[in-house]
């Protein structure tokens, strides 16, 4: 009679027992899986391509020396300093420029060490 | 015929399908803002009809289990909200509809553009200005209407000693203001160029076609302009991308001035 | 590819028509201007060209405007209220499934706790019954013995019983015998004589 319910005891007990450990291992699952759509937004650092941010470094720089002439040119014309205000902030321009290039730059590295941080950064500086 | 195949600037043109009139001017030719509805504003009403008909049709049944076009509404969704709330913040998921709308308005028009013989919005200096600039505005105004006067401090940055701070402001004053301008010459830019390639390889295609024994070299073109095609999709998803990040970017100074 | 060239020309003269039918200015202005940007591209590049500014930026307002409005109130709204009831329904589902799972754990655990406690109860209860069984069983066979011992003892003075009455009447009977013989002889012999000689006999 001991034998009979040692033989027959175990298993649906055992059985039951992973059941419920496989479940809550599942429960854990499901609430983590919530967390990994926020990880989805790190794919968009990837596709900054090198072309896509030699764009942007020139459309920086551009805009800030062409914003310097054209403050220059308005001041010249309230003015009449033609053409001093232009010479000095084109230069102020050129130096925004490279300002605005230097923090897009920083912008950009910053951006791909977020996104390729579990990586190590080495994957990125190949593409520029 | 090549001369016409080859002219890459047309796919710009502004066609006028009719006029509501001269505002504004002396009444003599050329002067004042004549209101019509072009092609361009064609663009811009199926890029407003489709986005709209997308989002609110397919989560029209609210499903708790979401169907194909309910999901992708809710990714585009995720998608652009998370953009924000890493950018700009919390505070910053305020200008979240903002953000959205700019996002899917360029994303959309910029599809389109790569339709053949479709009209491509965000190929006008005027269409990307007038978005940058409204960025720029809501930055301006949100900033002043939130720091009041310390939103200047985003022009001294901390740690300058005081004899370079006169050279240091009009030079971030200038940076600030380019914003618009670099903001609206990159979506243009991009768009323009890639148009412009992929109809300068098309009429390639099309030229030697046209030239008999020489067609078969048409390959050559006809290669890079399927190249290109694959590349443009992913410039014009990319460039949409990138004005709205931009604009959390901004918009992250207005609601953090600090740095 | 080849039809191109020839579709952009068919717009052109739709466009023309469409303009000749409301605006003759426009007419001739659009088609100098096609013209230009066909010889010269500086001069017709159509980004460039403000005249048309002035419609673009009415409409762009219009619909950016229109769109930022459906966006706001409509679009984005209803998504974030789908995705909000989703996720409310997620964790309250988990958080249900957690405690349905935990209070499995408890049965679980109760029932084992019970199994062995009645496993206990039974190996107790046996070894009380074998216990008492042997006991009882030893009480038995001590009265049956006891028992068998008294029966053996009554028959074994029964036996004896028997066994004198036996001698006795043998001593009689080769008396009685003896005197028969003496007087079948022609002797005459007493009882008395016959018994003591018989006595002797058997004592001798």
């Amino acid at each position: 009679m001991a034998n009979a319910s040692h033989s027959g005891g175990p298993d649906p007990e055992a059985e039951a027992r992973n059941r419920s450990r496989s479940l809550a291992d599942r429960i854990a699952e499901a609430k983590r899986d919530t967390l990994v759509s926020e990880a989805s937004a790190n794919f968009r650092q990837r596709e900054m391509t090198g072309m896509g941010r030699a764009f942007r470094f020139a459309a920086e720089f551009v805009a800030a020396i062409l914003v310097g002439a054209g403050i220059g040119y308005g001041i010249d014309l309230l003015l009449g300093t033609r053409p001093w205000a232009m010479i000095v902030l084109l230069l102020l321009g050129f130096a925004a420029g490279v300002l605005n290039v230097m923090r897009a730059a920083a912008e950009l590295n910053a951006d791909a060490s977020v996104g390729t941080a579990s990586e190590g950064a080495l994957p990125d500086d190949d593409d520029d | 015929m090549s001369e016409k195949a080859i002219e890459p600037i047309h796919q710009f043109n502004i066609v006028k399908y009719f006029t509501f009139g001269n505002f504004g001017g002396n009444g003599t030719e050329g002067s004042g803002f004549e209101i019509a509805f072009t092609n361009s504003a064609l663009f811009m009403l199926l890029t407003l009809l489709t986005i709209s008909a997308f989002l609110i049709l397919s989560t029209r049944g609210r499903g708790l289990v979401p169907g194909r076009m309910q999901l992708m509404a809710e990714m585009v969704y995720e998608f652009v909200a998370n953009m924000v709330r890493s950018s700009a913040g919390t505070e910053g998921m305020r200008f979240f509809p903002f953000v959205f709308s700019l996002f899917m308005f360029i994303l959309v028009a910029n599809f389109f553009g790569m339709v053949p013989y479709f009209f491509t919005v965000t190929s006008h200096i005027i269409v990307t200005a007038f978005l940058a600039v409204l960025v720029f505005l809501v930055v301006v105004i949100y900033g002043f209407m939130r720091n009041g006067l310390s939103f200047l401090k985003l022009f001294v940055p901390p740690g300058i000693p005081w004899f370079i701070i006169w050279l240091v402001v009009p030079i971030e004053i200038i940076s600030f203001l380019s914003r618009p301008l670099s903001h609206s010459l990159r979506l243009w830019g991009n768009m323009l160029a890639g148009h412009i390639v992929l109809k300068v390889f098309g009429g390639m295609v099309v030229a030697l076609l046209g030239a008999g024994a020489w067609g078969v070299v048409a390959i050559l073109p006809f290669g890079m302009a399927v190249a290109l095609t694959g590349l443009e999709f992913l410039v014009a998803a990319l460039q949409a991308f990138v004005f709205a990040v931009l604009t959390c970017v901004y918009l992250n100074d207005a609601i953090h001035p600090g740095h | 590819m080849a039809g191109e060239a020839q579709n952009e020309a068919v717009v052109d003269e739709g466009a023309v028509t469409h303009d000749g039918a409301t605006d003759a200015h426009a007419t001739t202005d659009t088609h100098a201007l096609t013209e230009a940007s066909g010889g010269h591209e500086v001069v017709g590049f159509p980004p460039f060209d403000a005249s048309t500014f002035g419609s673009q930026l009415l409409w762009l307002a219009i619909t950016f405007g229109a769109l930022y409005v459906i966006m706001a109130r409509v679009a984005l709204r209803r998504i974030g209220e789908i995705l909000e009831v989703r996720q409310d329904r997620i964790e309250s589902d988990l958080a249900e499934a957690d405690r349905m799972r935990q209070r499995t754990d408890q049965a679980i655990e109760a029932y084992e706790k019970e199994l062995a406690e009645a496993r206990q109860k039974a190996h107790g209860i046996a070894e009380q019954t074998r216990s008492d069984n042997s006991a009882a069983a030893d009480a038995r066979r001590a009265e049956v013995e006891a028992e068998l011992a008294k029966q053996m003892g009554a028959a074994e003075s029964r036996i004896q019983a028997t066994k004198a009455d036996a001698l006795k009447n043998v001593d009689s009977i080769a008396a009685e015998t003896a005197a028969a013989l003496v007087s079948q002889i022609g002797g005459t012999v007493t009882d008395k004589q016959a018994q003591s000689a018989v006595q002797k006999v058997l004592e001798g």
